[in-house]
This record gives C-alpha cells, structure tokens and sequence, in this order.
C-alpha cells in the first residue's frame, strides 16, 4: 500500500489515477488480448478497401466454389477460396468486420443512452420515479428481445438502420438495472448532498458528480451488450431477417454456406470463426475491465 | 407473507398486461400488415377486404380488448395463414419444445454445478481456468453455428446421431447440447461466486472445526446456501431457453413452437406470433414468481424490501 498520510501531497512525477488504471489494464491478459484484438477488426473494419483483395460482391459465375489455397485447386488467388457465386471469400470476411462492429458499436451506444438515462432518473430521484422505472424494466424483461427483433425486422423489412434501431430500442435493460443500484448508492454520499446544498440542478449532479463514479460499471455493461449485438446480427442475418443480401455479414455468409455444409465445410467454418473470434475478444475486455475496475482485482 | 404474495401477483399480473399490450402495438403498428398479407400484387381492393375480413380496420385499443378476452378464455385466434385455431397448433408442438428446452436445463445445471464447485474450491487452480476459458467460449459461439458444426461432425463424419427432425429421443440430443451451451456460461459462473463467498463464511468455518467431514461441509452447508440465486437464475434461463429455441429448431428442423414462430414471422401471420410472445411473456413472469416467492419463502428478510 502507498503512503496516504494526509500531509504528503503527490509530486509532480508520481502516475495520475489515470495512468495507474492504463498501468493495470496493460498487465491484465485478457484486456490486453482482447483488446488487441478488437483494435485489430476496427483497422480491417476500416482499411477493408486496401486490405481486400477482391470487390466483396463482384460475382464471378466462372469463378464458384475455389477452394481455399490450403485445398487441392485452391491458388494464392483467392486465399479463402469463392462463395457459390464466384465472390472472392477473404474479401466478403474482410467487409463482414464492418457490419458486425458497426452493429456491435452502435446498438451498444444507443442502448446504453437509453439504459443509463432511465437508470440514473431511477437511483437519482428514488421513490414513485423509481418504481415507474422498476416497472418499465420488469415490463421490457418480460419480452422476449430476440422473438421481438425477428417480428419487427419482418414487417418493417431488414436494413442495417433498422436492425440497430430495434436492438437498440431493446437491449438497454442491463444498464439500467445496474445504473439505477449503483446510483441509488452514491446519491448517498457526502459530496452529493454538498453539490444540492450549493444549489446544483440534478442533471448537473447526475453529470458531473454521479456519472464519473458510475462509468467503469457502464464499461463492462458495454461490452457486455456489444458482444450480445455481435451475435444478434449474425443470427438474424443467418435467420435471412437481417442486413439484406448481398451485404456481405458474417451471419449471412453462414447461411449461405449452410447449402454447402457437407462439401466445403469450410464455408461454415470461416464466418463462424470470425464471429467467435469478435464475441470472445469483446468479453475477455470486458471480463478484464471488471477485474481492474475491483478493488481485489489489483494485483 | 401473504400479502407479499399478493402485493407481488397483483405486479406480475399488471406486467404481463402491459408486456402483451407494448406487443401488440409494436406488431400492429409497424407496418401495414393486411398489404404485406396480401401481396405485392394484390390491388387496393383486396387489401381493403382483407383488412375488413381479418378485422383490422377496427381501431387498435379495440382489437387489443378482443384478443385479451378471446385469450383469457383460452382463445388465442386462428392463424391467417393456415386458418386453424392457434391454440391448437401450439399444442401440438409444445411438447417438443419443452423436451427440448428441460433436457437442455438438465444438461446446463449438470456441468455447471461441479464445475462451479470445483472451481471455487481452488480459486484460480487450473480447474478454475478451465471454467473461465469454458464460459468464454460458450458465451461467444453462435448457437446456430455450433448447431451446423454439431450436424457436420456427429451427425455426418461420424455418424453417431440424427442431424434433423424430432422422431425419436436421439433427435434431441445435439440440439439440447447446444442450446445448453448458451445457459451454462452464466449458472456456472454463478455457482462459483456464490460458492466462494458462501465458503468465506463464519458458520462455514465453525462446521469444520467441529471437524465434520469435508464433503458434508460443502454439500450440506456450502452448496444449500449458494444454490439459492442459482435457482433464480435457472428460473430466467428456462424462459430464455424457450426464446433460443426458435434459431436452434430452425437449423435442426425440430416441429416445435420456436419453429412454427419462426414461420409465422416469415409470413406475417400475426396471432401466432403474438401467442408466442404471451407464452414466453407467461413462463417467464410464472417462473420469476415462483423464485421469488420461494426465496422470500426461505429467508424471511426479503419480504420487507420491494
């Protein structure tokens, strides 16, 4: 443990709070694994055009079904081989990083708004205001989200912008229920009740002396909701109730493959990786944020 | 108790009213459904006699009121597309579904209890790292995937077991093992945390000083009280399992409800939809009911809080 001795204040070399918590993340396995990884997708995600080889849905009738280079036939070509119209496979991968980080990060911003907003109303004000909040979140988990989202994007029609809208509009129940016990803890606090006796409006003390006590529950609720979104998507989209053909999704490119399941498997197999590989690095960060963000976590 | 009990159906009840309703309108008023019944080339006409035929020009409070009457009294209106009684069509399929959904709890608390057990016995141990790596790979694979993996391994290089349809008790096999694999990351994740500090517990240690045998300790002392929000939790999963069917009876080809939703959807045949939503909507507000009674049953101290 440091000295906290009330008269020894922090010289100008010592580490921020901040750069403490940086020092700890970078010694965490799975934040740093993790995270790597996600910023690994974010650059393909946007550098797909440079680092695809082939337009993701030029077809090529002449083309179908190459193997990947490590079968027999396949050529350095197409190194993943060709879907069964002729679309160059790594291509289609490549761009399939936009879609599902594109889903993942915006689902998860538009229902943390929601879910943090309804959260912090609920443990700030308490009372009546709380319980109408309790009864909303009861209502939503009583709602099966998944059935919810297919129905909608069947009648509305699949799209990029509805699939965030409607995940979105559903998937918030998490952070509100976790806001909500942890603001309804601090509200508790000394420096709360100092910032109302100094006259501060409650949007000002939920923004400036709630909320940066609350963010490190909001992180690991994030990527919680992130990897859920990841993994909506590709369902939906493999259910055909998602980003229409020929968007190049990851979900999509499964059921496309799932024709071809018994002969070229490895249709299946790549997509599938892909979307394994994104929902496990998104959990390991937020796993590892968990741990750092605990006082027994330091180590 | 008792008006614990009673305070807390009276919610459950408001809920569900509201849940169906908040469904209803989101079904209903999303789009034109009598267009999108009709076709891309049916004329203004049809879709007007369809609309009247179907009964939805009357206004949305009023078709809402009929449905809720019609279901109270076991109703639940015939399907657009086949013409048959809804209720009629669930039942047939129900069974599957609940076979599949239970055999998949089954599976889930199985591996999860020891594996929970085990792990909190020796934190940080390789038994616990193996539940971490497990959790974390069970959380992140697709269940539909797994299902074609499951199908291309067991059921075709090996051999082993049926890939579709739901005939015999083989048939739910694979299934059943993928969908438990979307429930056991959270149960045995919780078991673990429950044990640990169950395990850190004054009345843990004065029962092994008494110099009782280990395994009574943790089986009657330790298991007892850390099983009490796995319970809850394996309440909520059940409901949550009836909702995953719908993907894993899609790609197995099981005859269940999860199936025929998922048909339904694709052919906008509302009632059934809106059945299944008050199915799940029910099992889950039912199943949270019980936990929570049961818990406030079992320690006195919940009651008093809301």
């Amino acid at each position: 443990m440091t000295d906290t001795s009330p008269d020894r204040l922090p010289a100008a070399t010592e580490p921020t709070p901040r750069r403490l918590r940086l020092r700890r993340a970078l010694r965490h396995q799975g934040v740093v694994l993790g995270g790597g990884l996600i910023i690994l997708a974010v650059l393909i995600a946007l550098f797909a055009p440079l680092l695809a080889p082939a337009d993701p849905i030029a077809q090529n009738l002449t083309g179908r079904l190459l193997p990947p280079v490590w079968l027999d036939g396949g050529s350095t070509e197409h190194l993943l081989g060709t879907d069964h119209l002729g679309r160059d496979y790594l291509s289609r991968l490549i761009y399939g990083t936009r879609v599902s980080l594109i889903v993942g990060l915006s689902v998860m911003a538009l229902s943390g708004v929601i879910g943090t907003t309804l959260g912090f109303i609920a443990g700030y004000f308490g009372g009546r205001v709380d319980m109408v909040v309790m009864y909303i979140i009861t209502t939503r988990l009583t709602m099966p989200s998944l059935l919810i989202a297919l129905a909608l994007i069947a009648i509305i029609g699949g799209s990029l912008t509805t699939m965030i809208l409607v995940m979105g509009l559903l998937f918030w129940d998490r952070y509100a229920v976790v806001v909500r016990t942890a603001t309804a803890q601090i509200v508790q606090g000394d420096f709360v009740s100092a910032a109302r006796v100094a006259g501060a409006s409650a949007p000002w003390i939920i923004w400036n002396e709630i909320r940066p006590n609350v963010m490190h529950h909001v992180l690991v609720i994030a990527t919680l909701e992130m990897a859920m979104a990841v993994l909506s998507e590709a369902s939906l989209s493999f259910l055909g109730l998602g980003v229409p053909a020929p968007t190049p999704s990851w979900g999509l490119m499964i059921a496309e493959g799932r024709t071809f399941l018994f002969a070229k498997p490895y249709l299946v197999w790549i997509p599938g990786i892909a979307i394994f590989l994104m929902v496990l690095a998104i959990n390991m960060l937020g796993d590892g944020l968990r741990d750092i963000s605990q006082p027994d976590g330091r180590r | 108790m008792l008006s614990f009990a009673r305070d807390r159906i009276l919610l459950s009840v408001c809920v569900l009213l509201t849940a169906t309703f908040v469904g209803f309108l989101l079904l209903q008023a999303s789009g034109d459904l009598a267009a999108s019944l009709a076709g891309e080339n049916a004329s203004a006409d049809d879709i007007a006699q369809l609309r009247q035929q179907l009964g939805l020009d009357q206004p949305l409070l009023l078709r809402y009121w009929h449905w809720l009457i019609g279901a109270l009294q076991g109703d639940l209106g015939t399907s657009y597309f086949t013409r048959e009684p809804v209720t009629g069509l669930f039942a047939e399929r129900l069974g599957a579904t609940l076979t599949l959904a239970i055999a998949a709890l089954v599976i889930s608390v199985v591996v999860s209890l020891p594996l929970g057990v085990f792990a909190a016995l020796k934190p940080n141990s390789w038994v616990d790292g193996l539940l971490s790596l497990l959790a974390l790979s069970g959380q992140a694979v697709p269940s539909f995937w797994l299902g074609l993996i499951f199908i291309s391994f067991f059921g075709v290089t090996l051999r082993w077991l049926p890939i579709s349809g739901s005939d015999t008790a083989m048939h739910f096999v694979l299934p059943s093992v993928v969908l438990a694999v979307s429930a056991i990351p959270a149960l045995a994740r919780l078991v673990r945390s429950g044990m640990i500090e169950v395990l850190s517990q004054d009345y843990i240690r004065t029962a092994r000083s008494k110099g009782l045998p280990r395994h009574r300790v943790l089986m009657r002392h330790a298991l007892r009280n850390a099983l009490l929000p796995v319970i809850s939790l394996t309440a909520v999963q059940l409901g949550a399992l009836l909702g995953g069917s719908v993907i894993v009876e899609a790609v197995f080809a099981i005859d269940g409800i999860g199936q025929l939703t998922f048909r339904s959807i694709q052919r906008g045949d509302f009632p059934v939809v809106q059945a299944m939503l008050v199915f799940v909507a029910l099992s889950y507000t039912v199943l949270t009911l019980v936990a929570d009674l049961m818990n406030a049953w079992i320690d006195p101290r919940l009651r008093s809080r809301k």
